[in-house]
């Protein structure tokens, strides 16, 4: 256990979150969670993807105008043109993803380990020259050769990159998997790592707290766990596993959660997203 | 191997769901390997008149306080399986009292376990004391209960590994959910070789316990144990079963959710159509689910032509781009998925608009 050290949460409910099948929200509901999120202590905030389109550019920029203490972070694939409207948008934190595993790189982009590698150092160059400040995702990490993984960390440090996203996309590794890996990454890599789990076993929240354990530095999480699939690591259940098993903080105010539970059941239309948050569960 | 005890029933008797009903619960849950369940006997009370003649009360491990009051009334009501309830904490009552319940739960009782709650997690707990109590009245098993869910699965694991290594009967474990661990604990449970696992559909119970059909795709998907039962009705069963309960299964719900093999996003849509691994860890129909691929305010111009291939059109990408404009306007208008007569609509109208005069 690493005494001392604080996990910071990276939520990305407005990003991850909102991709749940069928879940819309709208403008007015984006910037009530921001703040709310913002209130709750959360740092930072995955707030959308600026390449979505027009409207969803226009959302974003009233959130960038938003007087709120956390940082806002755009979601982009690896790509000039999503980068490029991330920054005309007004973002200055870039998260770029690329797939690492060799099933997401030949069966989805069709392209090689070299090709992502080329990739990698072109998008963060580009960033770094617009003067903002880049953050990496390595999409499917967990079924990733972690040799591969940790060039593909290496290229990102070298490049100017200042965190790396591992991201669990299928939600296949179990907490002992999870302590082992993140362990051997932290250990060789200069960057920062964040744990980004996904729950389709339920080991969303037990993953996130095993990569702190293994050294992580940040973890992704949503409000109540909504996400893609069987969802991410829920905001409530991490942070009060911190405080209550380990007695150290993640910077969040408690008191402030069961509102943001509402406000984002609200708006996903998803009452029963409750089973996943400590302060409605299943059975109240 | 493993073997799983059931807290789905325990929960139906609290809720007061009808016997015949608890009863049709128990044989889907049979199916899946779980034969005894567990109930408190404040739950199963109200059934007394019942519950002799049924078939269930065999099943039935009844889990009492160590009282002579619970002692007594289980035995009236004929249940020859206990758990007898211990706080490790216990000030209150002295481990003599306990001692003097196995006594006269010995009495009666064809086959005893020792439930103890309340253990802390960083000072491992005092076994010691309650071994000689496990020799002297023949208690089957020790159940560690983390019913206060102070346990992450790495606390779990060597916590239970060193109990295996000084225990002198079989170990149980069940835990409860309070912070979304118990699956993880469970896990845990069986990495340090413990043999009894508790467990409810979805978690159902006071406090939550670990979710059955978590536990059950966890060790045959990732741990690739696949000589343990079926699944591929889970969601159709886990569904009635909580049906019975007045509880919905949610939308998300890890495993058998309805929504858990539904992709929108453009990326995901993208590759779920060229190989549904790179989304998937679980194939839908391993646990008798579908796929669903919806349009809304995530999708991609790839998921429109993939979408409209379905259709046999042949969506070009000038005019994907446009309607993936006015699909994700459409979705953001009505906050929810486009269905397909929508989106016909939509390429009907654009269509038209593409007409020469």
């Amino acid at each position: 256990m690493q005494s001392g050290v604080q996990f910071e949460l990276v939520d990305t409910t407005l990003r991850d979150g909102e991709q749940a099948a069928g879940v819309v929200f709208s403008p007015e509901e984006k910037a009530k969670m921001a703040i709310a999120l913002d209130r709750a202590g959360i740092r930072w905030i995955e707030a959308g993807i600026p390449a979505m389109g027009e409207r969803e550019r226009e959302t974003l920029g009233q959130l960038l105008s938003l007087p709120l203490n956390a940082v806002l972070i755009a979601w982009n694939r690896a790509d000039r043109n999503d980068i490029m409207a991330s920054v005309d948008c007004g973002f200055s934190c870039i998260h770029m993803s690329l797939p690492v595993s060799d099933l997401h790189i030949e069966h989805k982009l069709r392209k090689s380990r070299e090709w992502v590698l080329k990739r990698l150092r072109e998008m963060l160059e580009l960033t770094k020259s617009l003067g903002c400040t880049a953050f990496v995702g390595a999409e499917d990490a967990s079924r990733a050769d972690p040799e591969f993984l940790l060039r593909y960390a290496d290229t990102a440090a070298t490049c100017g990159a200042e965190r790396l996203r591992y991201a669990d996309t299928v939600g296949c590794l179990d907490p002992f998997e999870t302590f082992r890996r993140i362990r051997h990454l932290t250990e060789r890599c200069l960057l920062p790592v964040e744990f980004h789990g996904h729950n389709d076993f339920g080991l969303a929240t037990a993953n996130t707290l095993s990569a702190f354990h293994g050294g992580a530095a940040q973890a992704s999480v949503t409000v109540s766990g909504i996400g893609e699939r069987a969802g991410n690591a829920s905001l409530e259940e991490v942070a009060a596993s911190m405080a209550y098993l380990y007695k150290l903080g993640t910077g969040i105010r408690m008191e402030s959660l069961p509102e943001l539970t509402r406000l984002v059941s609200g708006a996903s239309r998803r009452p029963d997203t409750h089973y996943r948050s400590v302060f409605t569960a299943i059975n109240g | 191997m493993t073997e799983l005890i059931d807290y789905t029933v325990d929960e139906a008797f609290r809720r007061s769901v009808e016997l015949e009903e608890i009863g049709a619960m128990a044989t889907i849950l049979q199916r899946y390997g779980l034969n005894v369940f567990d109930v408190y006997l404040r739950h199963i009370h109200a059934y007394r008149s019942a519950i002799a003649s049924a078939e269930l009360a065999e099943r039935i491990r009844c889990r009492v306080r160590p009282t002579a009051d619970d002692l007594s009334l289980a035995r009236s009501m004929g249940f020859s399986r206990l758990a007898i309830l211990w706080s490790n904490t216990n000030v209150q009552m002295p481990l003599f009292k306990l001692d003097a319940a196995l006594k006269a739960a010995r009495e009666f009782a064809e086959e005893i376990c020792l439930y103890i709650e309340d253990l802390s997690a960083d000072h491992f707990p005092r076994f010691d004391a309650y071994w000689p109590l496990v020799e002297r009245y023949g208690v089957k098993r020790v159940i560690y209960a983390d019913s206060k869910s102070k346990l992450d699965p790495l606390i779990a694991r060597s916590n239970l590994a060193e109990l295996l290594e000084s225990a002198t009967c079989p170990v149980e474990f069940c835990g409860a959910n309070a912070l979304g661990l118990a699956t993880a604990n469970s896990l845990a449970a069986l990495k340090a070789g413990v043999k009894h696992i508790g467990v409810s559909v979805a978690g159902v119970g006071s406090k939550g316990k670990a979710a059955m059909e978590e536990v059950l795709m966890a060790v045959k998907v990732l741990w690739k144990q696949t000589e343990g039962p079926s699944a591929h009705t889970l969601a159709d069963d886990c569904e009635a079963i909580l049906s019975a309960m007045n509880i919905k299964v949610p939308l998300d719900k890890a495993v058998i959710g309805r929504n858990v093999f539904a992709h929108e996003s453009g990326i995901h849509v993208d590759g779920i159509a060229k190989n549904p691994e790179l989304y998937e860890i679980i194939r839908p129909e391993e646990v008798g689910l579908a796929r669903k691929l919806l349009i809304g305010k995530h999708s991609g111009t790839s998921s429109l032509k993939h979408k409209f291939r379905e259709w046999n059109v042949e969506l070009a990408s000038n005019e994907a781009v446009l309607l993936l404009e006015q699909v994700r306007e459409l979705a953001e208008r009505r906050k929810r998925p486009i269905q397909d007569n929508e989106l016909m609509e939509l390429y009907a109208r654009q269509s038209e608009l593409d007409e020469p005069e």
